[in-house]
């Protein structure tokens, strides 16, 4: 049942302390390999964030600029990853709040034929089910869907999370908690 | 211990940890003494498998980008440490095409390509553009900016904007611009005209060269300081030029007036509000008092003053017509070439408004000198014709006749000397910087044979001619000229290479691996990595070019990491002009610290060891550092007789699936698992889905029996038997058949749950046993009691409309039911009812009930409802 091994919180690692810092002194190498070091996770945390691949590319380009450009502003705590999803969430929501409502008239709200009752288990064997996992997700709270993806597609830890979304510890818990159980719901649907 | 586990099971908060760290088995030892505990087991084994997938999904996505290139271009800082002293005007970067905009709202430049889109907007080709988020700052080399901190190289005669009530007044920051051609820096109330370098900064002495005002004090209008060179001011009535060093300035009368500028070079504007403009090593400095000139849009004839690009603008006419008929040709393209130094800079795509009418065109927007302008249609040869633009009176006339040209037949082949079909072959020009082709060239694909022929090949000139194919490589051979039809057979032969090249690295840290061997597939080819871990080769590019990087095991046997390049489409993989023309693709390798050995034995439903299984093992989850490193896998294996396998190398810290791949090479998941460390791991698995089919027949009689399609979907099903015990739904089919799918092998009995349908129909219980991958055919499950029919309804409102979103709703035992009625594209609902209900109601948001009695009625016959709508209470 365990899904994956997630890695501990911890601080920045001394050999990425000093990547860090030659990138504020204005290092282009040392900025490029931070890049290829954090642009997939960025480029996935925008995917799950505004599900459009081209807008999720434009936000890791714009997120690693803003890094760049103000890369006198990232003090050496917490995680790095954490810093940059977070200014990847201010963006993404931005772009979300722009696009929210011509969007969401576009959302197909396909009918799903009378699905049986089967287990989640039996659910995610399938294609088209792992599409109604993503689509229950979307259909969550926006609060709880967040953490959800945060927690399971990105695999970061809860207090990585905490961080980026700005909220204690236990609040993530929490919405973790009822995510899930609407999660499970949702695609248990016994009626 | 019972009820404690219970409510902790069914604690929501604390699920996220097992599904990371797995359900502590003191729990699950309880899981099934209490209510629903097994099901949230389930149910969240079922989640924690559908998120490894979507995980890996993204991942997937995440991984096949790399946006390093484009990052740091966007992100690129036009170092401002050279600016102060003047020398360095002279030095100016050379005019660069590109643009880089960094306002405080983190624009970037966008260097487009025909058809690219970004954020919606469909860029135009060949054209800079200048982007922040949400707004176009610049096209066509003119840009409007907006922000603190602006460094930009300016295109050739380009035009600067600077948005704002007044001057550089909107600005905060600093402002620079290099450029060795004119270009124009324009503000509400002046204009200001260099080459050079132009500074604009804020109270910042050391580096100002020239200092606007607008009038705020005294009764300077513009100052400029001249250090270099010389420049000029120019009012409308006036203008002074100065040698260096000189002060230049411009009154609000429009009064031009010059004086020797002293040492003090950042005396002029000290410690006044505002912003200083400097500009050095310029040929031409020239800034006007007032706002640009109004012009009209481009006259019929004639240069014009272009408003947009604030520059005089050159248009040229003329005519496309066939050369043998005179006729005009209707179709076709024109373009332009501006001349430059280097020769002729690149096509200018959207300068090219044509007018196509009887085979005219005009072309606008040209700058003044010479120009190349080429003319293409589909079955002839492209035709050029240079033309100098200098005389602003009427434009050049142009005609551009066309020939069909030559033809040139040839075959295009391998290294080996096969045939190559489905390359593409043409002029060199129709192939587009990333292979888009020109609408009007004639580009061919080669048959089975290889074989192409190309019309309107130019003839009596010279001219080259390329072939490609994603994976045979490509080819050019220039230096071809045929004469007016001849023809002659020529050959192309694609290298079929590819260079892969890349860096094998280990670790968070991605320490470089030297001395690690790298092979290809049939390790034909093998190399080892130098000493910054860094290898390249050149092997045969064959449909799946593998290359593996070899590492020694744990167990004394290499273990090989393998992957194809990820990138093989035409437009991902590089051509390159090295040791003959081959193809590139990139290919790092980038391994864990730990690995593990992976064993474990697969066995069949009966606890049988299966051999000579098929297995795949790829990487599913586990991030190192925001990143899935191991991209390594998918490794396969073959159980061995006692269904053993083994898999070293597996690296650590991350999850896999394990699937087996049955002979008809579909794939079945068969688990997941994790490794943690360099511990062996081990991991057993079984095989095998099944598959049930059958319907529901009369009991008494044997003969199909009609369910409703709750009493299908709803109520029936198999349970699985067993202390692991749940329950599946089946798909209902038509004509009373069911299917259960993906059925892990084990024993079921089919029968219907607890439900109120049970007092109408009665299902005997069938028990069905089903082994790994058997599909079990045409199950009877007997069945009892009233049967449904099929109505059809029409329902329609008090207007004659269609009702949407019916519901039809039963009532049993003190219980009613309610299902949702699908509105066919006739208009009609079908349903079927068990004929244990005499009414049924169909319900309507909106809408009063309807009540509908069934018996009496013929079944299957159309039955038709109006439903009225209910009255609105109130206003």
């Amino acid at each position: 049942m365990a899904i994956r091994s997630a890695e501990p919180i911890a601080t920045l690692d001394p050999e990425e302390a000093r990547w860090v810092k030659a990138m504020q002194a204005g290092d282009r190498a040392a900025f490029a390999r931070l890049i290829r070091q954090y642009q997939s996770v960025i480029l996935a945390y925008g995917l799950s964030m505004l599900g459009d691949e081209a807008l999720a590319r434009d936000l890791c380009q714009e997120v690693l600029v803003t890094f760049w450009r103000d890369r006198g502003a990232y003090r050496h705590q917490g995680k790095l990853r954490a810093y940059l999803l977070t200014i990847a969430r201010h963006r993404g929501l931005a772009q979300l709040k722009r696009q929210r409502s011509s969007e969401r008239l576009q959302r197909a709200t396909a009918e799903l034929p009378m699905v049986p009752v089967r287990t989640p288990l039996e659910e995610v064997q399938t294609m088209q089910q792992r599409l109604r996992l993503r689509s229950a997700i979307q259909d969550l709270p926006p609060d709880r869907a967040e953490v959800i993806q945060l927690r399971f597609v990105l695999g970061l830890p809860v207090a990585e999370i905490a961080e980026i979304v700005g909220v204690p510890v236990g609040t993530v818990k929490s919405r973790i908690g009822r995510g899930l159980a609407g999660l499970r719901q949702e695609l248990s649907h016994e009626d | 211990m019972k009820t404690e586990a219970c409510q902790a099971l069914a604690d929501e908060t604390r699920w996220h940890e097992w599904l990371q760290d797995g359900l502590p088995e003191s729990l699950r030892a309880h899981a099934d003494q209490c209510a629903d505990c097994a099901a949230i087991i389930r149910d969240l084994e079922g989640l924690g498998q559908g998120f490894g997938a979507m995980a890996a999904e993204t991942a997937a996505w995440a991984d096949s980008f790399d946006l390093t290139e484009s990052v740091l271009q966007a992100s690129e800082p036009r170092s401002g440490r050279a600016w102060g002293p003047w020398l360095a005007g002279a030095l100016a970067a050379a005019a660069a095409i590109l643009f880089a905009v960094w306002p405080a709202s983190s624009g970037f430049e966008v260097d487009s390509e025909a058809g690219a889109s970004w954020r919606g907007r469909t860029l135009k080709p060949g054209v800079t553009q200048v982007f922040a988020p949400g707004r176009l700052l610049a096209s066509l080399g003119r840009a409007q900016v907006r922000g603190d901190d602006v460094q930009a190289n300016l295109p050739r005669n380009s035009a600067l904007d600077i948005e704002g009530p007044g001057a550089f007044s909107g600005l905060v920051g600093t402002v620079r611009f290099h450029s060795t051609q004119p270009f124009v820096v324009r503000g509400s109330t002046y204009r200001l005209e260099a080459a050079g370098q132009i500074e604009v900064a804020e109270g910042d002495e050391e580096i100002a060269k020239m200092v606007s005002r607008k009038g705020v004090l005294g009764s300077a209008a513009v100052v400029a300081l001249v250090y270099a060179g010389w420049g000029s001011l120019q009012s409308g009535s006036s203008e002074v030029r100065g040698q260096a060093p000189v002060v230049l300035a411009i009154d609000a009368a429009g009064k031009v007036s010059s004086s020797p500028l002293d040492a003090k070079a950042g005396s002029v504007g000290r410690g006044r509000p505002g912003v200083a403009v400097s500009a050095s090593g310029g040929q031409a400095l020239r800034a006007a008092g007032a706002a640009g000139q109004d012009e009209a849009a481009e006259p019929s004839s004639g240069a014009y003053w272009s408003e947009d690009e604030q520059a005089l603008r050159f248009a040229i006419q003329g005519e496309v017509i066939d050369s043998v008929s005179g006729e005009p040709v209707s179709d076709f393209t024109v373009r332009a070439q501006a001349k430059s130094l280097q020769g002729y800079g690149p096509e200018h795509h959207e300068l090219s408004r044509t007018r196509k009418a009887q085979g005219k065109f005009r072309l606008v927007g040209l700058s003044a000198g010479t120009w190349r302008i080429t003319a293409r249609a589909k079955g002839y040869a492209p035709v050029s014709q240079v033309v100098d633009l200098q005389d602003v009176g009427t434009d050049p006339y142009v005609v551009l006749p066309l020939s069909s040209g030559a033809r040139l037949s040839g075959q295009v082949v391998d290294a080996r000397k096969r045939p190559v079909a489905e390359a593409r072959v043409g002029l060199v020009a129709c192939f587009g910087a990333k292979g888009h082709s020109l609408k009007t060239c004639d580009l061919q694909t080669t048959g089975a044979d290889g074989r192409f022929t190309l019309q309107g090949v130019p003839a009596d000139a010279a001219f080259a001619v390329r072939a490609e194919h994603p994976r045979h490589g490509f080819v050019v051979q220039p230096g071809l000229r045929r004469s007016e039809g001849e023809s002659e057979h020529i050959v192309l032969e694609l290298s079929g290479r590819l260079r892969v090249y890349g860096e094998v690295t280990r670790g968070p840290d991605k320490t470089p691996q030297p001395g690690v061997r790298v092979v290809n597939g049939d390790e034909s080819v093998s190399t080892l990595t130098d000493a910054q871990g860094a290898y390249t080769m050149i092997v045969p590019l064959e449909n799946r070019a593998k290359v593996h990087v070899v590492v020694p095991g744990t167990h004394g046997a290499d273990v090989k990491f393998g992957s194809y390049p990820e990138r093989r489409s035409s437009e991902a993989v590089r051509w390159v002009q090295a040791e003959g023309y081959v193809a590139e693709v990139q290919k790092d390798f980038w391994l864990a610290v730990d690995s593990a050995r992976l064993f474990g034995q697969i066995t069949d439903d009966a606890g049988a060891p299966v051999g000579g299984v098929s297995l795949r093992l790829w990487n599913t989850t586990g991030w190192h550092k925001g990143r899935r490193g191991h991209q390594t896998f998918p490794e396969r294996t073959t159980t061995d007789a006692q269904g053993r396998y083994s898999i070293e190398g597996v690296p650590a810290q991350a999850g896999y699936t394990m699937a087996y791949i049955s002979e008809d090479g579909t794939k079945t998941d068969l688990g997941y698992v994790n490794v943690k460390s360099s511990q062996p791991v081990q991991a057993d698995f079984q095989i095998g889905r099944g598959r049930i089919r059958g319907r529901f027949v009369d009991s008494q009689s044997g003969e199909p029996f009609r369910l409703s399609r709750q009493g299908c979907g709803s109520m029936f099903g198999a349970e699985r038997l067993g202390p692991q015990g749940y329950f599946v739904a089946p798909r209902c089919l038509e004509d009373g058949r069911f299917e259960f799918e993906q059925l892990p092998p084990g024993d079921y009995r089919l029968h219907a749950k607890m439900g109120w349908l049970e007092s109408t129909v009665k299902f005997e219980a069938t028990d069905v046993s089903v082994g790994p991958g058997q599909v079990q055919n045409e199950v009877l499950v007997p069945v009892s009691g009233a049967q449904a029919d099929e109505w059809t309804f029409r329902v329609l409102d008090d207007s004659g409309r269609f009702v949407p979103s019916l519901y039809l709703r039963m009532l049993a035992k003190n219980r009613s039911y309610t299902s949702s009625l699908g509105l066919g594209s006739d208009g009609l609902v079908k349903v079927t009812i068990n004929r244990s209900f005499d009414e049924v109601f169909i319900d309507a948001q909106g809408y009063e009930s309807a009540k509908v009695r069934l018996k009496g009625r013929e079944p299957g016959a159309l039955i038709e409802l109006r439903m009225r709508r209910v009255k609105s209470e109130g206003p």
